[in-house]
């Protein structure tokens, strides 16, 4: 008994001594090279990056590019096997397919290491929806949240209810809570507010891939339909999943603006920032916009919902994160794993969140006193509630995992664009998809 | 000396000519891959690519919309070209500013142009407005498939019109005046004399604009990438976006390459066809 406390307290020593003494200069010298992508998250971490360098030795160079760009210059230096640079952003889609090729080095080892990783560092801090996004066991079709994990999450997006409040207040229209419900209040929107100017409902809805993703994709799984079935057959045209795509479009169609098929994320969040439109599921983090007086005509009009409920009652949200991956052929992966640490450290996240990066990814930072201030009065508190609930129970990444994602996206949103077009019926346009998307994954060998 | 040292001059021209024949032999390379770039795996297939896509329907709907959109393009630019040219050769007070303004759309990046043009073609853009005036219904540009590949031949247009219109005035300009005197004193009127003294005299302008601007309409990718991303469904996506997709969106690198090649090549030929049957057999690029 005396034993085993002598042998626990020489472990609880040792274990403050690591603490005290974790080492921030061990890699000092070495030059890393980061890739960002223009993005809140990158214009909040910047500034900070000579502190980084002051606290570590180790010197960062790095390179900003706008989205589209990114992923070209990404994709093709990984594929050049350069390694130019060690450290890059990245999401759980794109991750599928570096950690197919075997670009990216997996993390866990990392994490888990205490000599390479600072005890303060609490990875547990992390919501588990979105590390868990971020791990996959390299099955095609399955092992999503299993096996290794590829990246480190710095911000998540969730797909929310934000709809105008005065306006829903003054003509009595309730907060619709299943998608049907949402067709009908958009319906009424129209024939009550009249005199607003305005349209019903903006979702995404230009050819890309982001349009399937946010909204569309939660109001899909909320339905109950799946991309896959197990053996990677092609399911978006099964009975909810073409129930669904017909309210959707149908919806959009009737009550939305008559450009939606040039919709892209910005222009819906500019625009409903605008005050021309009553509702939209999409993005909660645009709530930064539309609560800004200097950017939006909305602010302090709008409030926040949970979207609306599948026929089983469930609400299953499609997310998006930003994370920060390691090439796997970078020569510094040591100094490479310090600044991806640092930089998704409380501390830093904290101040990325701050400057407006969010959600946040670490339930402290969510719950910091100061974020919480920050938030709190958006939607009349509606944001805060809603998001809260987003995070711990209803937002995950929702795809099969494969890596011909981007192609069958860009097929997706095409027959809803028949639909819209009134080409062909909800169930037509799928069935047609649903062959390509098949024929798409032979061509990759993934069936 | 001197004779030593004149293969220096021609250097650079053999540098520049190394640094484009480099990467195209690559590109004719991996076109016979299975090159795909999430793939490390690269074996060589022979013409599997260029037979796929001789084969399939998406190349060609791709071509049939890139020729569209090139005929749309051309046939719109050369007449206005024209017009604008004759009212710019004539001398009045005033021409240099108006020259000067015709000229700018040429000055601003066409991304640029493009973004600004998809906010005037919106449903409630400034387009729609100024129709309104006229009684016109609100006209889909962009969001409708059946219009919108029509709306970016007619962004094009507005970005390279001062192109044309340069050429052709500089052609009107250099024109002999002879020709134009005999005319007049011979007692034709002026649209005998355009028909009959001015195109044919400047046909060699128009072929240039005609190669110039057919090759480079070919190659679109700006104006439809800033503006509907080959949508609504797939109406504008031309044989340049297709490619794009492929290649560096959907990681099919060799059979991109195909693509590309084959794009060359009928534009490689359109562009000797044109030049030999326009200039005469003793003409050659």
């Amino acid at each position: 008994m005396r034993k085993g406390l002598f042998i626990f307290m020489i472990v609880l020593l040792l274990a403050t001594m690591t603490f005290a003494t974790f080492n921030w200069r061990k890699f000092a010298g070495q030059t890393i090279t980061v890739l960002f992508v223009k993005h809140p998250f990158t214009e909040a971490i910047l500034p900070y990056i000579s502190e980084f360098t002051q606290k570590t030795g180790i010197s960062v160079s790095f390179l900003v590019l706008p989205e589209t760009e990114y992923w070209d210059k990404l994709n093709i230096d990984l594929s050049s096997g350069q390694g130019s640079y060690d450290v890059f952003m990245t999401g759980p889609s794109i991750e599928w397919q570096h950690a197919y090729a075997g670009w990216i080095e997996p993390l866990d080892s990392y994490v888990k290491s205490s000599e390479l990783t600072s005890p303060d560092y609490d990875f547990e801090d992390f919501y588990p929806a979105f590390t868990a996004a971020n791990r996959w066991n390299k099955k095609i079709g399955g092992g999503l949240g299993e096996g290794h994990l590829w990246a480190i999450p710095v911000m998540v997006e969730t797909s929310i209810l934000a709809y105008r409040k005065d306006i829903f207040d003054k003509y009595g229209v309730k907060v619709p809570e299943t998608y049907e419900e949402w067709r009908k209040v958009a319906a009424e929107l129209a024939e009550k507010a009249k005199s607003e100017n305005i349209y019903p409902v903006i979702q995404r809805g230009a050819r890309d891939i982001t349009s399937i993703q946010a909204g569309y994709y939660t109001a899909f799984s909320t339905y109950g339909a799946k991309d896959f079935d197990e053996n990677m057959n092609c399911t978006i045209n099964s009975p909810q999943g073409v129930k669904i795509t017909e309210i959707w479009v149908d919806t959009i169609k009737k009550y939305g603006p008559p450009d939606w098929t040039n919709v892209t994320w910005f222009d819906l969040m500019e625009r409903f920032a605008s005050g021309r439109y009553g509702m939209v599921v999409d993005c909660d983090f645009f709530a930064g916009t539309y609560e800004n007086p200097k950017k939006s005509k909305v602010a302090g009009k709008v409030a926040y919902a949970l979207p609306p409920k599948g026929p089983d009652g469930a609400i299953r949200s499609n997310i998006w994160t930003w994370a920060l991956s390691m090439n796997a052929r970078s020569k510094h992966k040591e100094a490479a794993w310090y600044f991806i640490q640092w930089v998704t450290s409380k501390e830093m996240l904290l101040r990325s969140a701050l400057y407006g990066n969010l959600d946040p990814v670490r339930k402290s930072v969510w719950e910091n006193p100061k974020v919480v201030e920050m938030t709190e009065k958006w939607g009349g508190g509606t944001w805060r509630k809603v998001v809260t609930q987003m995070l711990e129970k209803y937002a995950a990444w929702r795809p099969t995992p494969q890596t011909e994602l981007i192609a069958m996206w860009t097929r997706w949103i095409e027959a809803l664009h028949e639909i819209y077009e009134g080409k062909a019926t909800a169930k037509e346009a799928l069935d047609k998809a649903a062959k390509d998307i098949d024929k798409i994954m032979e061509r990759a060998g993934l069936k | 000396m001197y004779r030593k040292g004149k293969w220096i001059f021609v250097l650079p021209a053999f540098m520049i000519l190394a640094m484009i024949l480099y990467p195209f032999g690559v590109g004719v390379y991996y076109s016979f891959t299975n090159y795909r770039l999430i793939f490390p795996v690269i074996r060589f297939i022979g013409f599997r690519n260029y037979i796929d896509a001789i084969l399939s329907q998406d190349f060609w709907y791709s071509l049939k919309i890139t020729v569209f959109f090139t005929a749309m393009s051309l046939a719109i630019e050369l007449m206005a070209g024209i017009g604008i040219a004759h009212l710019l050769s004539r001398k009045f007070k005033g021409i240099g500013i108006i020259r000067l303004l015709v000229f700018t759309p040429m000055m601003i990046p066409p991304v640029i142009s493009s973004m600004i043009w998809k906010t005037m073609m919106a449903p409630d853009g400034v387009l729609n407005y100024l129709l309104s005036f006229l009684g016109a219904p609100k006209i889909q540009w962009l969001s409708s498939s059946d219009i919108a590949l029509f709306s970016v031949a007619l962004i094009n247009v507005w970005i390279y019109l001062p192109f044309t219109t340069l050429i052709l005035l500089s052609g009107l300009e250099s024109l002999p005046q002879e020709p134009f005197e005999a005319a007049k004193v011979d007692g034709a009127n002026s649209m005998q004399i355009f028909s009959y003294i001015t195109l044919p005299l400047l046909k060699p302008f128009i072929i240039l604009v005609i190669l110039f601007r057919t090759i480079d309409s070919m190659k679109t990718f700006d104006i439809i990438f800033s503006t509907t991303k080959g949508g609504p469904i797939d109406s504008t996506r031309v044989l340049q976006l297709a490619i794009y997709e492929e290649g560096l969106k959907w990681n099919n690198m060799g059979y991109a390459l195909s693509e590309i090649m084959l794009l060359w090549l009928m534009i490689y030929l359109f562009s000797q066809v044109a030049f030999k049957s326009f200039f005469g057999k003793g003409a050659s690029s």
